[in-house]
């Protein structure tokens, strides 16, 4: 055909990859491959914008193997993990100048699970398992729950166990209690909240116009313990034998605020005084296994997906995120032979994620192990970092989630949306080694309008919602990188931070 | 090393009659030896009259078609030589090459040009085509004669091993697949040097048998002589291009590092081709120094993982934390050869592939 006889094809949009059956196919205005470009405005495109270096430090950290934002009181910084092919450490990094640490050294942890809570950071060490070909995530063996002060001391294990030994007590100065035979206890509280379960139980009989005094309380070997609260029974008539078999009160205004002294004098109180139950420390964990998830639900801390129990996750009391009831704290998600991969609350709804099973759980003021369970998908679910987390908070957007399931990049909603956001690269998608999924992790940055998908291959998935968020108007592209990407996180509102690792 | 079966198939057209056939099946005669199935070498043999000898040679992929010999056994001999004495005894008929043709020895000759010579020589047809890659061994084969027929009385046929062995002859009217098996296969056993395999056909001016399609299918396995890897020392990121002397490479799914898992799938390819594949070089750990290569097979061009070789890796560590940057026209990278050093690099290949246009 003569070339004055050729109609020109005007492509006016470009609307990025089309990944899906075949290249041939491919429309006009999308690309059938592409690596490394990036969208200006709504239709022009351009390369990727470049990286930078995050740490202006001689030895900045290496083989990193995983970043969460941290957002401590009074700044947004860095947890970042590093491996050495034995032992992973992690990080704090304040600044481009300033890193604390390591603030914890554990063999094996490849990965961990990250949650903010009142300028302290809660952490779990997982690792990578294997079940026949399937390679999976759970909590490190004979590892547990860590809590880490924000200020560069090293991370403690969470919870405590109660304080042993023995005490005195004695009729004090004159003061007023119910007479008759009462248990006395003290409760250790650590700098981080967290009541241990009462401890040092010493019954005695007061007397009706005598306070109470105590003397030779012992001190916790803990180091981080701050206070000391007295707890007792009210009186008991007929002594079982067992002391701590009954309920114990926090005696009201009776403190020690400090880890050093051993007496605490002239202490009255009537039985009606006793409101504040301590019972229930009793029964909390003294220390929690690791788990591979962490998750804020009603202001208590979920962890899930223990070494010994994939499909459990243990739920804190409320605003007390060490305190977790070893009877009433326990959810057991239904049994498939696969493990808890992720947990996220969205509208008041617990949800809960195996890799492809999704369930919710919602709070009926009651226990954890009594919250009803609602399926939500016997399909779709997600990874271990398969949740988008939204800016430098956690992953719940306006209403929805951005979730990494087999089936793509879904909006949720309360549902899977289908088709999903990643429809355009779908072939792309379905292509990708499920044993790397534990890989993935995405952010959602909606001040940029971008998604960042990091992938098992270390490249990122980028999709551009500038024209909209759903699967037509959406446009993917590819970043590739020369440093072996491995993790992503959002920090300062909008400021994407890339971790790298050598393998 | 790697195992898989291969197919082969040299006749596929009943339809017309003698070896001038191959030259007029409109281009789809001969296509490519199949690994498990696909792409198939197809000879035209039609009704045939008279002697036929077919050959196909799996590794050098050719088909001969060999007119008027009565008797099986293709000596070859290699390529012609004017002081060389050469013979057509039965079951060692003499076969050599001359610029670019094979020639049969019609009787005993030396110094008989072969191409002006036609009382001692006779062009033997051939035809190449994309045959089973270099690298490839065969283990097994089993001949098929899928639906045959015959017409008239007289004359039979035979599979053909080689000079020394061939079936019993067939003498009925008809059959749906018969099929007989190499036993033993050298390595070499398909190649013409060792007479090849194929249809001994006996057949009277009268007498026409027809072929539906004959093949050959068995299995083989890899060698992995068949690539080429860089020479050259390469890090993280780098681009690597692995190259395969045969068509295998457009059947690689995923190249592995080490024992490693995949550490680049296909769909991250930056080129494949049927003989190459080039890709960005992923993270392979702290180690600098040979690194054994792998690459996985699609099933179809091969199954399996195939050990490639060493390659030779320099460890430079790149790793750590890194802010996106807007704007940014390059990457900036820790270089840890210096203490807070950096080291400014290109991004890698912006690309777009806009759609097919019409």
């Amino acid at each position: 055909m003569p070339i004055r006889d050729h109609q020109g094809i005007t492509i006016s949009e470009f609307n990025g990859l089309w990944l899906r059956g075949d290249p041939d196919s491919t429309p006009l205005d999308h690309f059938s491959a592409g690596n490394n470009f990036d969208f200006v405005g709504g239709s022009s495109v351009r390369t990727r914008p470049g990286v930078g270096i995050s740490q202006s430090v001689a030895v900045p950290l290496s083989n990193v193997k995983r970043v969460y934002n941290y957002p401590t009181q009074t700044a947004n910084t860095l947890i970042a993990l590093t491996y050495d092919g034995t032992s992973g450490r992690i990080y704090h990094v304040i600044n481009s100048t300033t890193v604390y640490g390591p603030i914890l050294t554990i063999v094996g942890m490849t990965d961990f699970a990250f949650q903010p809570y009142a300028g302290r950071g809660y952490i779990s060490p997982f690792g990578d398992y294997t079940n026949g070909e399937l390679i999976f995530q759970k909590g490190l063996q004979n590892e547990f729950l860590y809590v880490y002060a924000g200020d560069g001391t090293a991370a403690r294990k969470a919870a405590g166990a109660a304080m042993a030994g023995s005490m005195t007590i004695a009729n004090g100065a004159a003061g007023h209690t119910d007479p008759g035979f009462h248990i006395f206890g003290f409760v250790s509280q650590t700098v981080s909240g967290y009541n241990s379960p009462p401890g040092v139980l010493t019954s005695f009989t007061t007397s009706v116009a005598s306070s109470v005094s105590f003397g030779s309380i012992p001190t916790s070997g803990d180091p981080n313990v701050v206070k000391r609260l007295l707890v007792a029974t009210k009186v008991i008539p007929s002594f079982s034998g067992d002391l701590s078999a009954y309920q114990f009160f926090f005696v009201p205004g009776a403190v020690i605020n400090d880890n050093v002294t051993t007496a605490l004098n002239n202490i009255s109180f009537y039985d009606a005084d006793l409101l504040a139950d301590a019972s229930h420390l009793l029964r909390n964990l003294t220390q929690i296994p690791a788990g591979e998830s962490l998750a804020l639900y009603h202001n208590r801390l979920c962890l899930a997906c223990t070494y010994t129990d994939i499909s459990l996750i243990y739920v804190s009391q409320v605003g007390e995120p060490e305190a977790f009831d070893s009877i009433s704290g326990l959810i057991v998600v239904p049994l498939d032979g696969n493990p808890i991969t992720n947990q996220q609350e969205m509208r008041d709804v617990f949800y809960v994620f195996k890799r492809s099973r999704t369930v919710s759980y919602t709070d009926n003021g009651d226990d954890p192990s009594s919250w009803p369970l609602v399926p939500v998908d016997t399909s779709l679910g997600t990874c271990p970092h398969g949740v988008a987390t939204v800016l430098d908070s956690g992953g719940s957007g306006v209403d929805f989630l951005l979730i990494a399931s087999y089936q793509g990049i879904n909006m949720f909603n309360g549902r899977y949306v289908v088709p999903e956001l990643s429809w355009k690269v779908e072939d792309y998608w379905r292509n990708l080694d499920r044993n790397g999924f534990g890989r993935i992790q995405m952010v959602n940055v909606p001040t940029k309008k971008l998604i960042l998908c990091v992938l098992p291959s270390r490249n990122i998935l980028v999709a551009n919602y500038a024209n909209g968020m759903d699967m037509n108007k959406i446009r993917w592209s590819k970043w590739s990188f020369f440093m072996g990407l491995n993790c992503i996180a959002v920090q300062n509102v909008d400021s994407i931070i890339l971790g790298a690792d050598y393998g | 090393m790697a195992n898989g079966s291969y197919l082969l198939i040299i006749k596929d057209v009943a339809t017309s009659s003698g070896p001038e056939a191959w030259s007029t099946d409109s281009g789809s005669l001969f296509t490519a030896i199949s690994l498990n199935d696909g792409n198939r070498i197809r000879a035209n043999l039609g009704a045939l009259t008279g002697t036929y000898l077919i050959h196909f040679d799996l590794d050098t992929s050719i088909v001969i078609f060999d007119d008027t010999l009565s008797t099986g056994g293709l000596s070859w001999v290699g390529t012609w030589n004017i002081l060389t004495a050469y013979s057509a005894f039965a079951g060692e008929i003499n076969v050599v090459l001359y610029s670019g043709q094979y020639y049969r020895a019609l009787g005993n000759s030396t110094g008989s040009q072969p191409d002006i010579s036609p009382a001692d020589w006779k062009l033997i047809q051939h035809q190449t085509v994309a045959g089973l890659q270099s690298g490839f061994n065969v283990l097994t084969g089993r001949l098929h004669i899928m639906n045959w027929t015959r017409t008239g009385s007289g004359g039979g046929w035979y599979a053909q091993f080689d000079s020394l062995t061939e079936s019993t002859e067939f003498t009925g009217f008809a059959g749906a697949d018969d099929t007989f098996d190499y036993v033993t296969i050298p390595t070499t056993m398909l190649n013409l040097v060792n007479n090849g395999c194929g249809l001994r056909v006996l057949g009277l001016p009268t007498n026409f048998f027809k072929f539906d399609q004959q093949y050959v299918e068995g299995t083989y396995n890899i060698i992995s002589t068949g690539w080429t890897l860089p020479l050259t020392t390469v890090k993280a990121g780098d681009k690597v291009t692995l190259t395969s002397i045969s068509n295998l490479a457009q059947g690689v799914t995923g190249v592995q590092f080490g024992t490693q898992p995949t550490k680049v799938a296909s769909q991250d390819f930056l080129e494949q081709t049927p003989t190459q594949i080039t890709f960005y070089m992923p993270e392979f750990g702290n180690v600098t120094g040979p690194l054994s290569v792998s690459v996985v097979g699609n099933g179809v061009q091969f199954s399996g993982t195939v050990l490639l070789g060493p390659l030779t890796v320099l460890f430079v560590d790149a790793s750590g934390i890194y802010v996106l940057t807007n704007l940014k026209p390059s990457d900036t990278l820790y270089d840890r050869t210096t203490p807070g050093a950096t080291v400014e690099v290109a991004i890698q290949d912006p690309t777009i592939e806009t759609a097919f246009l019409p």
